[in-house]
């Protein structure tokens, strides 16, 4: 079930409706809605790899028990690594097997050796990334003494299967998620309203922009040969608020519905094209995931302490690591490192947390330098996008070139640009959405308080406008990009 | 909670409004100068409302338009004719709805469609005719789904538009030398201008056809059952298809033969191998005959239409 479904419009309210006339008095009741309507929403997709995500529930809260009860240190080492084995072992088959085994017999024919480990034909579970981050961040909380086991299966489920962040995050710490649902929640009004307008503002970023976006960037990364290099750098910029759009869309509705039930979520984006290096847009892009990599690997790892040597080490590890999350090419691996290539000069001549709040804090326009600052970093970001979106490395380099070509300076032609809508116009709803999220950019998402000191009907009017904007710019149903991760 | 549900209610109510204002198809598409290949379903209706019954009807996708010469049907039968066959994407169900609110007691119906013509169709196209031609909203009966979507997606995206053209006082697109207008109709309904040359052969390759029951069937014979309870006669008639591609799915189309005179109550006029004809005399789909096929389908038809007139006078 997409977030941008007429079958979502259904249940969304169906599920809000049953939810605050259960009340808080009967907290479990509530948890066991929550449960069912989570499973119900994920087995919309494939009911098969439900019984997947259940077994993962069960293996993660039983070691979680396992390993607080363990009176060893080497009992407790046991039940870890049995947890980690098993779900990184479930990722590693769905998600790696294929590709691991196609690059090793590459290399292996390098050396003239012939391999036959045969390709297995799996569909990839649907949130399988996100919900096994989930379960492994409970564990090794509770290995590390952070948080404590819960003894409520429900509860715990509840935790893993949310459906807002079931499929595509943001990926949740139970230190943060699991007080929440095991306290009774209120119905709050201004809590409510503000989780509906954040969805909107999600389905605008998605709808809107990202959707059409993707036409434009589809078209052109998918017949890179037949365009100048400006309407290559053209379709790397469609590409980048595509995504931004897609990802950050999805998290707003994500954060939204999950207000509508009075459960704050973790927030995922904090304006990322808004950064001025590309320390502070990796503290603003995809935040739940690369505080997960920051907490469970990087500092275990030493983080930035020890030696030089150690330091680009643990860089390295974890940009790469981030890549591969995202898929199983060479493509997420490359893009990984190019941006461990960007951070590391920050890093080395800490200058890593230079830029810790918001770009123009408190003014409403940037000074020229940290305009020329944002510019750059969106540029490096742009770059690096090349590598994450083109089908194969070959091809990411050839259309780099043909980027870095003199059809550079040629003027892009709409007339080869034959979408739904003009490109114009959707770089003119980009450049709106830009403005409304520079507005908003202190906030907690772009419309969060926007039009709040506007007279109703104005107000109104802008929600409504929006809305609109959403029905007449709706396409065919486009799956999210994260859900592919 | 009660503050919210009023105001949700209210919002929501007036962007239904709003939305029902905007969606609406203020500038139909119906004036003699626009150009759409299913524009002429206009033209076809405004034809079939001047002939007197007993008329004959042919009901079916594009193998008719591409594949018969209703004039020449018309001199051999005596019986004025009228061609509705327009596009294979409207569905079995429409095309035969359409023909229900068009024949009369006495009309001879002829139906050919397509083979495994889908029952349903295509919504979106079925949108389409109705936005050009209003009455062909009657045809069909969408599901609670499709009425939503059309209401707040598909009919804002497709008039508003048209409404925003409409206030601008935009011209009309011009008149096409694509075999794809309204324009290479004759009045009859049937396609006979605008053909290229040397048209790509494309369709001989690749073309799938899989063997399952047709429900169409059922769809027919419900259909039949109506039209005897309004003294209307019907005929099934096979498409056109091509030579080579009805060697590579002989047994495919006899199992459906098969499926057909075991199940259908409607009087099959002819069987699959006399509406096979040589490659050559295609012109850019298995369905679509050229003028010379078109010619040879006609000749091969005549006798059988003759027959039939006989039996309608002897009756």
């Amino acid at each position: 079930m997409f977030f941008n479904s007429l079958n979502f419009a259904i249940f969304l309210p169906v599920v809000f409706a049953l939810y605050w006339l259960i009340g808080n008095k009967y907290l479990r009741l509530q948890n066991i809605l929550l449960l069912v309507a989570s499973y119900f929403f994920y087995a919309f997709w494939d009911y098969r790899f439900l019984f997947l995500l259940m077994f993962s529930t069960f293996l993660d809260y039983s070691t979680g028990l396992k390993i607080h009860q363990a009176e060893t240190k080497a009992a407790k080492k046991f039940w870890l690594w049995l947890s980690i084995i098993i779900n990184l072992g479930f990722l590693g088959v769905f998600k790696y097997y294929n590709f691991f085994t196609d690059s090793f017999a590459v290399l292996l024919g390098e050396f003239g050796l012939k391999s036959n480990f045969g390709a297995i034909d799996v569909i990839l579970p649907v949130g399988i990334s996100f919900y096994t981050f989930h379960g492994l961040s409970y564990i090794l909380d509770i290995y590390w003494k952070r948080a404590e086991p819960t003894r409520n299966f429900i509860d715990y489920s509840v935790f893993v299967s949310f459906f807002p962040l079931l499929v595509a995050g943001p990926i949740e710490r139970a230190t943060h998620l699991l007080p929440q649902i095991q306290k009774k929640r209120t119905f709050n009004y201004p809590q409510a309203v503000d989780g509906l307008k954040q969805i909107l503002w999600g389905l605008f970023k998605k709808i809107v922009i990202a959707d059409n976006c993707a036409e434009y960037a589809n078209m052109i990364f998918n017949n890179y040969t037949h365009y100048p290099g400006s309407t290559l750098l053209l379709g790397a910029i469609f590409f980048a608020f595509q995504i931004y759009c897609d990802f950050s869309g999805y998290s707003d509705i994500a954060l939204g519905t999950a207000r509508l039930f009075g459960i704050e979520l973790i927030r995922n984006f904090a304006f990322p094209y808004f950064s001025r290096d590309i320390a502070e847009f990796w503290r603003r892009w995809h935040i739940s995931l690369s505080s997960w990599f920051r907490d469970y690997l990087y500092i275990p790892l030493g983080g930035s302490r020890g030696s030089s040597w150690n330091k680009v080490r643990n860089i390295f590890i974890i940009f790469i690591v981030s890549g591969l999350w995202h898929g199983a090419n060479w493509t997420f691996i490359i893009w990984g490192a190019l941006n461990a290539f960007y951070f590391l000069p920050l890093l080395l001549f800490n200058r890593n947390r230079n830029n810790l709040e918001i770009a123009a804090k408190g003014r409403l326009l940037p000074t020229i330098k940290e305009l020329l600052q944002m510019a750059v970093t969106f540029g490096l970001v742009v770059f690096a996008w090349i590598f994450f979106r083109a089908e194969n490395v070959t091809s990411a380099l050839h259309y780099i070139s043909n980027i870095c070509s003199r059809s550079l300076l040629v003027v892009p032609d709409g007339a080869t640009l034959l979408g739904t809508h003009h490109p114009l116009g959707i770089l003119a709803l980009t450049a709106f959405m830009i403005a409304v999220e520079w507005i908003g950019r202190e906030q907690q998402y772009g419309l969060a308080t926007l039009g709040l000191n506007w007279k109703r009907p104005l107000r109104w009017s802008f929600f409504i406008g929006l809305v609109i904007y959403i029905f007449y710019f709706t396409g065919q149903e486009q799956q999210f990009i994260y859900f592919q991760f | 909670m009660k503050r919210l549900l009023i105001n949700c209610a209210v919002f929501a109510l007036i962007v239904v409004a709003i939305i029902g204002i905007l969606n609406r198809n203020y500038y139909p598409l119906q004036v003699p100068d626009n150009d759409n290949f299913m524009a002429a379903m206009i033209d076809k209706h405004r034809f079939a409302e001047q002939l007197k019954s007993p008329r004959i009807i042919f009901c079916g996708g594009s193998n008719l338009p591409f594949g018969i010469n209703s004039q020449q049907v018309s001199a051999s039968t005596g019986l004025p004719v009228v061609n509705l066959g327009l596009h294979a994407g409207l569905g079995l169900d429409f095309m035969l709805n359409e023909v229900k609110q068009t024949a009369k007691p006495s009309d001879i119906i002829i139906i050919s469609s397509e083979y495994f013509l889908p029952v349903d169709g295509s919504h979106r196209m079925k949108k389409l005719v109705e936005r050009i031609f209003p009455p062909a909203g009657n045809y069909f009966k969408p599901t609670l789904r499709q009425c939503l979507n059309d209401y707040f997606i598909e009919d804002l995206q497709n008039n508003l538009p048209n409404t925003i053209a409409g206030l601008k006082g935009a011209q009309r697109k011009p008149i096409t030398q694509s075999v794809y207008a309204r324009s290479s109709y004759n009045e009859y309904g049937d396609v006979v201008r605008n053909f290229e040359p040397n048209p790509p052969h494309d369709f001989l390759n690749n073309y799938k056809m899989d063997y399952a029951y047709y429900p169409g069937i059922t769809v027919l014979n419900n259909f039949k059952a109506y039209a005897d309870e309004k003294h209307i006669r019907v005929y099934f008639l096979y498409p056109s298809f091509p030579e080579s591609l009805y060697r590579s799915k002989t047994k495919v189309i006899e199992k459906l033969a098969s499926d057909l005179d075991q199940d259908l109550y409607i009087q099959i006029l002819n069987k699959p191998i006399d509406s096979v004809f040589p490659d050559s005399l295609f012109y850019n789909t298995e369905y679509h005959l050229n003028p010379e096929g078109r010619a040879l389908r006609t000749k091969r038809l005549l006798p059988i239409l003759n027959a039939l007139k006989i039996k309608a006078v002897s009756n």
